[in-house]
């Protein structure tokens, strides 16, 4: 099959992100598909959304969030469920993806 | 070791080779037969996700799309079917994507790597060529048999958002207090799971507001509610108690010329059986469905009506149709509900794969996706409906999960505490925000 070229960000962003030989483990997409579960409410890469933008805040704060999340009442808030539906990675690879975007 | 969807640092690295070896091309054409809202999203993200180095192409016979979702509030009147209505434009501004109007009738097996898509709009038939072809062309109804003399009148449905969203709405405005508005739902699966409970409950609103004394019976071919029991129960019950009666196990059997006499059966009857009728002032029936035309045309379908796919690409698992792509309410055997919301997130898993193959990069096997949708249970208050899915390589599909004691076990949808105010604002929100993650 035809091999394309194609113009893909996210295999720059990995390689200066991702590469140090730790034992730390990414998505093979930077988190682009995790976060883009996002998209629907917080805007096409965490901004112009109607509910609060997420783009360009910090990882830890996003995360330390989301984990809170975690422990609420899943019927209390329609964030509670979503926060609830990712692994501590999966939640660490979604803040980081974030967090590398620009601020809207 | 978690054994998700990581990769090692040598797949990356051969991930740079392979896009540093090949020489820029000419793009690779991608044509996406229908602009809703899985369409929509994927022509977008096609564009996004590959730095616009794909070539797109939306068929569409229509020149606007009209949001399925929060029509039912256009339905009693609360919003104007206007505000339903997307154009393309700003993905032909913002991303480059190309625009074609028409039906696709024919798309052909592949030659050399390329298939030529046939395009119908009016007398005029016209052909494109791409490397991909992804379809999301939506649904069609089932026949529904017709009894009695007379003139057809056509079934009211309302369930393609429209100009039937507006007859539906003439015929409630024209109800006298008192009357019956009768409605049934077909069998799961069907679109938009929550859907047909959320418009029992608005109608019964407006009318208990309008109409004095009119009742919603609601006949449903369903053994119980499809969606958000709780809430829609406690709304049947109590908030629309002695509006809205409820009967489950009901299959339609015919529905009169004039479409005003629907016939049924409890779905447990024997062929011989009698059928029971009911005449109503307004009478709403939500067809069976199945896969729009085209999908059948392409012999994308199985025994379902719809078109199995893997939900890791969205490629058709009918033998020998690999390379074809389907998604939306059309496909089938996801474990991802008939949605909107659904639908734009599957696109996202789509386009990913898509960009990936015509890359020569392995595809991501450990895809996530989630549904969020908010109902009006009133013109005041609505109720949410969410859930997280993780791909189950066993199962072959999308399974709902949730952390429990900090592990992802199989889990079930969440249904909001109670239908409240804040829950409406939020779903005007939520709407505005998907709106524009699809069109804009």
């Amino acid at each position: 099959m035809k091999i394309y070229r194609l113009g893909l960000p996210v295999a720059g962003l990995l390689l200066c992100s991702a590469l140090p030989a730790t034992a730390q483990t990414v998505p093979a997409d930077g988190g682009r598909l995790l976060a883009s579960n996002c998209f629907q409410c917080h805007g096409t890469n965490g901004s112009d959304g109607s509910f609060d933008a997420l783009a360009g805040d910090g990882q830890q704060d996003n995360f330390n969030k989301l984990k809170d999340m975690q422990r609420k009442s899943a019927r209390s808030n329609i964030m509670i469920p979503h926060a609830a539906g990712y692994t501590d990675e999966e939640l660490k690879a979604i803040t980081t993806y974030f967090s590398k975007l620009p601020k809207p | 070791m978690n054994r998700r969807h990581f990769v090692s640092a040598l797949a990356v690295s051969a991930l740079s080779t392979l896009a540093s070896r090949h020489a820029f091309a000419a793009l690779p054409r991608v044509v996406v037969v229908g602009g809703g809202m899985a369409g929509a999203t994927l022509a977008k993200y096609l564009r996004l996700w590959s730095n616009k180095t794909i070539d797109v192409t939306i068929v569409e016979p229509n020149a606007t799309y009209v949001s399925n979702i929060m029509s039912n509030l256009a339905i009693t009147g609360q919003i104007a079917v206007s505000t339903l209505n997307y154009t393309y434009a700003n993905l032909t501004k913002k991303y480059g994507i190309k625009v074609v109007k028409g039906v696709v009738t024919h798309v052909s097996d592949p030659v050399g790597g390329v298939r030529t898509v046939t395009i119908s709009n009016g007398a005029t038939t016209s052909t494109l060529q791409a490397e991909k072809v992804a379809l999301a062309p939506g649904i069609q109804f089932d026949d529904v048999p017709r009894l009695g003399a007379g003139t057809i009148v056509p079934i009211l449905h309302a369930w393609v958002a429209g100009p039937q969203t507006t007859l539906l709405r003439q015929q409630l405005t024209a109800m006298t207090a008192g009357g019956h508005f009768v409605m049934t739902i077909p069998k799961s699966p069907y679109r938009c799971p929550p859907g047909p409970y959320e418009r029992a409950c608005v109608v019964a609103d407006y009318l208990k507001r309008n109409k004095p004394g009119s009742r919603v019976i609601v006949l449903d071919e369903n053994a119980g509610i499809q969606a958000e029991p709780e809430n829609f129960g406690n709304a049947f019950n109590v908030t629309y108690g002695g509006v809205i009666d409820y009967r489950p196990g009901i299959k339609i059997i015919s529905v009169s010329a004039d479409n005003k006499t629907v016939n049924f059966k409890p779905t447990s009857a024997l062929p011989d059986d009698p059928y029971t009728s009911l005449t109503a002032a307004v009478l709403n029936v939500i067809p069976s469905h199945k896969a729009n035309a085209i999908i059948h045309t392409c012999g994308l379908a199985d025994a379902s009506g719809f078109a199995p796919v893997d939900v890791r690409t969205f490629e058709s698992t009918i033998p020998g149709k690999a390379g074809l792509y389907v998604l939306g309410d059309s496909s089938h055997g996801t474990g991802l509900p008939k949605a909107g919301h659904v639908g734009n997130q599957g696109a996202k898993i789509c386009a990913g794969a898509i960009i990936n193959t015509l890359s020569g990069l392995p595809v991501d096997q450990w895809p996530t996706a989630n549904s969020a949708c908010f109902s009006p249970i009133s013109s005041t208050t609505a109720s949410w409906l969410t859930a997280v899915y993780h791909y189950d390589p066993v199962l072959q599909k999308m399974v709902i999960k949730s952390m429990s004691n900090g592990a992802l076990v199989t889990s079930t949808p969440t249904e909001a505490a109670a239908p409240t105010t804040a829950n409406f604002g939020q779903m005007n929100k939520w709407y505005k925000a998907l709106m524009n993650e699809t069109f804009a």
